[in-house]
């Protein structure tokens, strides 16, 4: 039986406040609004291609264990649950989530949002993200039951781990957060053996930051695959600069490229002197930090500073200077 | 423990790139073999393949006796060791360790049996309660390696292990590995640009060019009989200098002649080259930094013509010994290895002396090496 037989059924025999709603999936944030205005919410949602369909009720005049008995009646027609499908959609519009989730999933503590997405290109796609849930569990021992695993695209799924349990150690959050994303990268390609990309948010309150966290790595994962293709590992306040540049069009991009082309004229630099820049950009422009990165003597390196500097009339030591050929190594590669 | 066998496998990514071109080669049990190559030359992608992170696009892979061309790779009983390891943070070392086997869910006492001995190999017993945080660069890379060893896999794979390591520390860890491979006498696959680490390390070494086999052979056999000039160049610090010139006979005698240089070649290397239809071609000549001698008795004992006339243009002092470099033969800079105690320096002219026997030549043309 479809949803709308089933809720003009309930109506009919109960004579309580129930709506069915169909909708395309970018209209539903405003029929929620508009409804809740008059005392109904949404207790049941899911989506079929590009539209929504849902049961309302005016809550108020329902029994808790009544709601309940919705709640199981009306399973979602499809294998994608509302939380997988508002973030799924938030790569197109901008939406609420889905207020069942949010009302059922309130978190006692903070929690970790890791991005994993799959870098195997070849046959090994039709992976069931399921699989590797047991795995999840070992690795983040006694957070079991508030592990979630959100697969979100063959290739890509989100990983919310509570903090609560992990030996913060008064260390910063943030350390915290990239060193895990390099061990869970690791333990991905010790074990499951495969060449996974690994990005992490800093820690969230709510399950409604989710969208927010899920949005800023993903426009990261875009930013790395763009420009920093080998980059496995990283976290969402990092490579600002590549996130910018990601979100320029291809014109604003081309105009960008161009005027860089006729303030700094100077020939392609070479591998080596690439790399001493990135490390040297990496290092926050701190010599000795960075000649001991690149296992260099710093003197070393201050000479091969001063070669680039030779050939491109720009010391990547100081600031303004750093910043063009910092913008010049990213616009020029791609 | 097992062998593994490439049959005639290929890589071909979709832009049409052949990435690995038809490799071929048995890896024996228990062997140490290198993989080694510059930059892009497809030997991470090999060792990738073995490991099932890259799909085969054409060839079979055998571990032992068995095809696994189509087996995940956590089924394929293979151990990988990267260049960038990370511990596993929120873990100390005996749970980084355990981790694997846990999953494999085998017993607690089975555990600490293998944990205590690879602990014990590696010399990090008193590490097994700290925290990644509290351990140094060193204690972490043999952790990492203790994660592997601890699964006693049929295979090692190791994709640069080292190279994240500063000098002394990778010298060190070189030493350890190799001392664990003859305690484990498992088979170890081991890819490295360092040509080094190839030629202290591997039972055999593949060298690697744009996807395709060089040379399959051990490291004497690769310094010495390097089988092109690639491999010649490649092998050996500093590099082997090269010489373009032509062959000529001269008096019923086979002479190379280049720029600035005149040699008379052994009538045993003579012969090889007359037989192979080199006498008036152009060639490549080749001779090792260590094989050139600028001490007198070496250029008493061998008058004939087998010297040139080197102007230094910088001295380096390695100690035991000095690298002299010097531009003024065939427009090329040569190097020559010379002992420490002839007290050179820069802008002095001095005559050194060739070791023929030990000169290379290559074919100019295809340079595949004659001898």
């Amino acid at each position: 039986m479809d949803w709308r037989n089933k809720v003009e059924k309930i109506a009919q025999s109960t004579n309580l406040p129930i709506r069915y709603l169909e909708c395309s999936n970018h209209e539903v944030d405003q029929l929620h609004m508009e409804q809740e205005k008059d005392g109904w919410e949404i207790c049941n949602v899911t989506r079929m291609d590009d539209r929504t369909i849902g049961v309302m009720i005016q809550p108020e005049h329902w029994h808790p264990s009544a709601r309940s008995l919705l709640e199981l009646l009306f399973t979602p027609i499809s294998n994608v649950d509302p939380f997988t499908g508002w973030l799924v959609q938030l790569l197109e519009v901008p939406t609420t989530p889905p207020p069942r989730y949010v009302r059922e999933q309130a978190w006692r503590d903070r929690r970790l949002c890791f991005f994993l997405q799959r870098c195997q290109t070849e046959s090994r796609m039709d992976m069931e993200w399921s699989a590797l849930q047991p795995l999840l569990k070992d690795f983040f021992p006694g957070a079991d039951a508030s592990l979630q695993l959100v697969p979100l695209q063959p290739e890509l799924c989100l990983l919310l781990v509570p903090l609560s349990y992990l030996d913060t150690d008064n260390k910063l959050e943030r350390e915290i957060a990239l060193e895990l994303a390099f061990g869970l990268h690791e333990m991905l390609s010790c074990e499951w053996m495969e060449k996974f990309r690994v990005l992490v948010s800093l820690p969230i309150e709510q399950p409604a930051s989710v969208g927010v966290s899920f949005l800023q790595l993903h426009t990261l994962s875009l930013a790395l695959q763009r420009f920093c293709p080998k980059i496995m590992v990283a976290a969402s306040w990092q490579y600002p600069l590549e996130r910018w540049a990601s979100t320029l069009s291809p014109e604003t991009f081309s105009q960008v490229v161009d005027g860089l082309s006729a303030v700094l004229p100077f020939s392609p630099l070479t591998h080596e002197q690439r790399e001493t820049l990135e490390t040297l950009f990496a290092r926050q422009l701190n010599v000795s930090e960075a000649a001991r990165q690149l296992f260099l003597h710093r003197n070393t390196l201050l000479y091969r500073l001063d070669k680039i500097t030779e050939a491109t009339g720009l010391d990547p030591r100081h600031f303004p200077d750093a910043v063009l050929l910092q913008l010049h190594l990213l616009f020029r590669r791609n | 423990m097992a062998k593994v066998t490439l049959n005639h496998v290929y890589k071909r990514f979709a832009n049409n790139v052949v990435a690995v071109d038809d490799f071929h080669l048995d890896i024996h049990d228990q062997e140490f073999l290198v993989l080694v190559g510059p930059s892009g030359c497809g030997k991470s992608t090999t060792l990738r393949m073995i490991a099932g992170l890259e799909e085969i696009s054409e060839g079979d892979l055998y571990i032992g006796d068995r095809l696994v061309n189509d087996v995940a790779p956590k089924d394929r009983d293979i151990a990988m060791v990267f260049q960038s390891y990370a511990l596993y943070p929120h873990m100390n070392v005996y749970e980084n360790m355990a981790f694997g086997l846990k999953l494999r869910k085998f017993s607690k006492a089975e555990i600490n049996q293998r944990i205590e001995e690879a602990a014990r190999i590696l010399d990090i017993s008193h590490l097994l309660d700290r925290k990644p945080k509290a351990l140094s660069g060193g204690q972490r890379q043999r952790v990492a390696l203790g994660r592997a060893i601890v699964r006693e896999p049929q295979v090692f794979l190791m994709d640069e292990p080292l190279s994240n390591l500063d000098a002394k520390l990778r010298v060190q860890m070189r030493t350890e590995i190799l001392k664990l491979h003859q305690r484990l006498n498992t088979t170890v696959i081991y890819v490295t640009h360092d040509q080094t680490e190839a030629m202290t390390m591997g039972d055999r070494i593949v060298v690697m060019k744009d996807g395709l086999i060089q040379q399959v052979a051990t490291p004497h056999e690769i310094y010495n009989h390097p089988v092109n000039q690639f491999v010649a160049s490649f092998i050996g610090s500093p590099s082997m200098n090269f010489l373009n010139g032509r062959l000529v006979e001269k008096d019923g005698q086979l002479h190379f002649e280049g720029e600035h240089i005149h040699l008379r070649l052994p009538d045993d290397k003579a012969k090889v080259l007359r037989d192979r239809g080199y006498v008036n071609k152009s060639i490549i000549f080749g001779i090792r930094p260590e094989d050139m001698y600028s001490d007198h008795q070496f250029l008493e004992a061998n008058p004939f013509e087998s010297s040139l006339d080197a102007h230094i243009d910088v001295v380096e002092n390695m100690g035991s010994e000095l690298y002299i470099y010097f531009n003024n033969i065939g427009r090329t800079q040569m190097v020559a290895r010379v002992d420490a105690r002839e007290g050179l320096k820069p802008r002095m002219s001095i005559r050194l002396g060739l070791d023929l026997s030990k000169c290379h030549v290559f074919d100019s043309e295809t340079q595949v090496a004659v001898f």
